[in-house]
């Protein structure tokens, strides 16, 4: 579903000179997985996965998603991808409901459709109480639901999540939990960032570590396991960074 | 180009617009308040300030002792009532008389004392120069007399000046240069919060890569935005032109001030009406399509203000020079933005279209907007613009 072969992307920084933000990154991800992609701050998750989302130009490699070439069609990966992130915003003015509308109908949902497939969101993550209220007059758990309703609503077999839980509490944190695990028992393709490993630990079928812009390793928990000789996967991580003996 | 995108982007914009206080304000309330409240307050300011200097027009310092007699029915005709002081200059410049006479010793020099500043004074000055003059042809007269020669030798011809510009000619330089200046400018502050809410403000509230992020296409998303913010300015100039055209019309204003400046005769018929807007539609767009893409360049609310600020101000001397005497309609001057429309404007109130100069002028300012229109359109697809750092 996701094929990924030595992208790269380097930027000009005036002090640096050139900096390779992601070095040659290859990986792939099958329908109803959830692949995660794990690295310290600034290690290149968030670049891949904009270049993934068409956001950012690769500066090398390539990327097909849902058979869609990057390069060459980004808007048909923008209609295979959910792309969500953990500082992303509503617009304050513009309640849930019409949130929703507004962006399937950008994702070229049929208009016959529109309606029930945002009513059927609005159950299904219990935001009738809300769906008529202003962005601006939500709580960050309302607002959340809402974004994770406006990443689903033209149903895209993939998901692209930077970070969902980074700035939540542990409730709403649970909302986005719930619904990759939803998300993937409906077959979903989902790429996944984070930082927090036990999240990572609970919702990946594989792991990826990130390090300085280059992937280190990928496989299941208990590749990364028998790799490193570690049970947890802070641990693992820490190792595989090089950095656990000096903590 | 997908229509359908355009229009579900431009819907989307506009409900957010009309939702937001800022914008109703600078969008819809100053336009439709500006020139009622002008006219309301101008009109009242010029009729009180006149009264009040009539009535205050009132008395006359003489030096004490120091008129001689004859000149006693010209101070009582011209109705000033004479106040004897030490020295009159002063008198008049300390405001305890609105003006002053002073009689040489040989009756051969009047000196009339007037304080300039003052329009009280002026109007006691001139009344009294009024009855002074009237002595002067009285005694011019006699003399002649005397001497047996009439009195006409002194006037062997009659000059007279006449203003050949017609009334409508006349209010419409004046009405104008006002609307010139102040529908561009409101045009361009109307538009302001729209362009900033929608590209700076996308940033700021962190829900431009979610819009990004769609399968629409960037260039169906920037027309549905550039459109918005068009209409947006557009809106300002429709509400400012109509409210001047309404508050002429409206027997509600007391205009008795303001036909004193602008005539009676001003055009509020549909051609007229119909030319001025036809003029502001290719500079609303140009400015939209221009505020937008500077907008885009921040990266927030304040840092897009501080952009477009100095915009709007910049657009006021253009406007402004528009307005001055002197200052016409060529064709050079109809290909520089901003003072090009202010021009023309001028001339459609006045009645006297130039068609090849609006056809010029307009023909400019479409280029100028599509150029604008372009710039903003590849903004939206540079990521150096949209992930500035």
């Amino acid at each position: 579903m996701i094929e990924i072969r030595g992208l790269s992307r380097s930027f000009q920084d005036p002090k640096r000179g050139e900096v390779k933000a992601v070095d040659a990154v290859s990986f792939t991800v099958e329908r109803g997985e959830v692949f995660g992609l794990l690295g310290p701050n600034g290690a290149g998750k968030s670049t891949t996965l904009r270049m993934l989302a068409t956001l950012l130009k690769p500066t090398a490699g390539s990327a097909r998603i849902g058979g869609c070439d990057l390069a060459s069609d980004p808007a048909g990966v923008r209609r295979q991808i959910g792309f969500l992130t953990g500082d992303m915003g509503l617009y304050a003015r513009i309640t849930p409901r019409e949130t929703l509308t507004f962006f399937a109908r950008l994702a070229g949902v049929e208009e016959g459709l529109i309606r029930g497939r945002v009513s059927g969101l609005i159950e299904k993550l219990d935001m009738g109480d809300f769906a008529d209220t202003r962005a601006d007059k939500l709580s960050s758990g309302m607002k959340q639901k809402t974004m994770i309703a406006r990443t689903l609503v033209h149903d895209p077999p993939v998901l692209i999540l930077d970070e969902p839980t980074a700035t939540l509490d542990l409730p709403t944190a649970r909302i986005i939990e719930t619904s990759i695990v939803e998300a993937r028992r409906a077959g979903k393709c989902i790429l996944y960032s984070t930082h927090i490993m036990e999240e990572a630990e609970y919702l990946c079928d594989r792991i990826a570590v990130i390090h300085r812009g280059q992937l280190k390793v990928s496989g299941t928990m208990e590749d990364l396991r028998a790799r490193t000789g570690k049970q947890r996967l802070r641990e693992v991580f820490l190792d595989l960074l090089e950095i656990g003996e000096a903590a | 180009m997908n229509t359908k995108i355009i229009t579900t982007v431009y819907r989307k914009e506009m409900l957010d617009l009309l939702r937001d206080r800022r914008t109703i304000l600078s969008m819809i309330a100053l336009p439709v308040l500006v020139f009622p409240l002008l006219f309301a307050v101008m009109t009242k300011f010029i009729g009180q300030a006149e009264k009040k200097a009539e009535t205050e027009a009132t008395t006359l310092a003489v030096g004490r002792g120091a008129i001689p007699a004859e000149f006693a029915p010209v101070i009582t005709r011209s109705g000033l009532k004479p106040i004897e002081v030490e020295d009159v200059a002063v008198a008049v410049r300390e405001s305890k008389a609105s003006a002053g006479l002073r009689v040489s010793g040989d009756a051969k020099t009047v000196t009339v004392y007037a304080e300039g500043t003052r329009q009280s004074s002026r109007i006691a000055a001139e009344k009294l120069q009024a009855q002074l003059g009237q002595l002067i042809e009285t005694r011019v007269a006699a003399s002649l007399r005397e001497a047996k020669l009439d009195p006409g030798v002194l006037k062997p011809f009659l000059v007279k000046r006449e203003n050949v510009a017609s009334e409508r000619k006349m209010g419409g330089f004046l009405l104008g240069s006002m609307l010139g200046y102040i529908v561009i400018l409101l045009m361009f502050s109307g538009g302001m919060y729209a362009a900033i809410d929608m590209a700076a403000g996308e940033k700021e509230r962190k829900t431009l890569e979610a819009l990004l992020a769609s399968p629409a296409r960037r260039t169906d998303l920037v027309l549905g935005k550039i459109l918005a913010c068009v209409t947006a300015t557009y809106a300002t100039a429709l509400l400012t032109t109509g409210s001047l055209f309404a508050s002429l019309k409206s027997n509600a204003l007391d205009l008795k001030g303001m036909e004193k400046l602008v005539g009676s005769n001003v055009p509020t018929d549909a051609v007229t009406i119909s030319l001025v807007l036809a003029t502001l539609l290719p500079v609303a767009i140009m400015a939209g399509a221009l505020m937008l893409a500077i907008a885009l360049l921040a990266r927030s609310f304040k840092e897009a203000q501080s952009y477009l600020t100095p915009l709007v101000m910049m657009v006021i001397f253009p406007a402004l020079l528009g307005g001055l005497p002197g200052m016409e309609l060529t064709p050079v001057i109809s290909l520089v933005p901003i003072l090009n429309s202010s021009q023309l404007l001028k001339l459609i109130l006045q009645g006297e279209t130039p068609l090849s100069l609006a056809l010029l002028t307009n023909a400019a300012n479409v280029v100028y907007a599509a150029l604008c229109f372009a710039i903003a359109a590849r903004s939206f697809n540079d990521e150096k613009v949209l992930y500035r750092t």
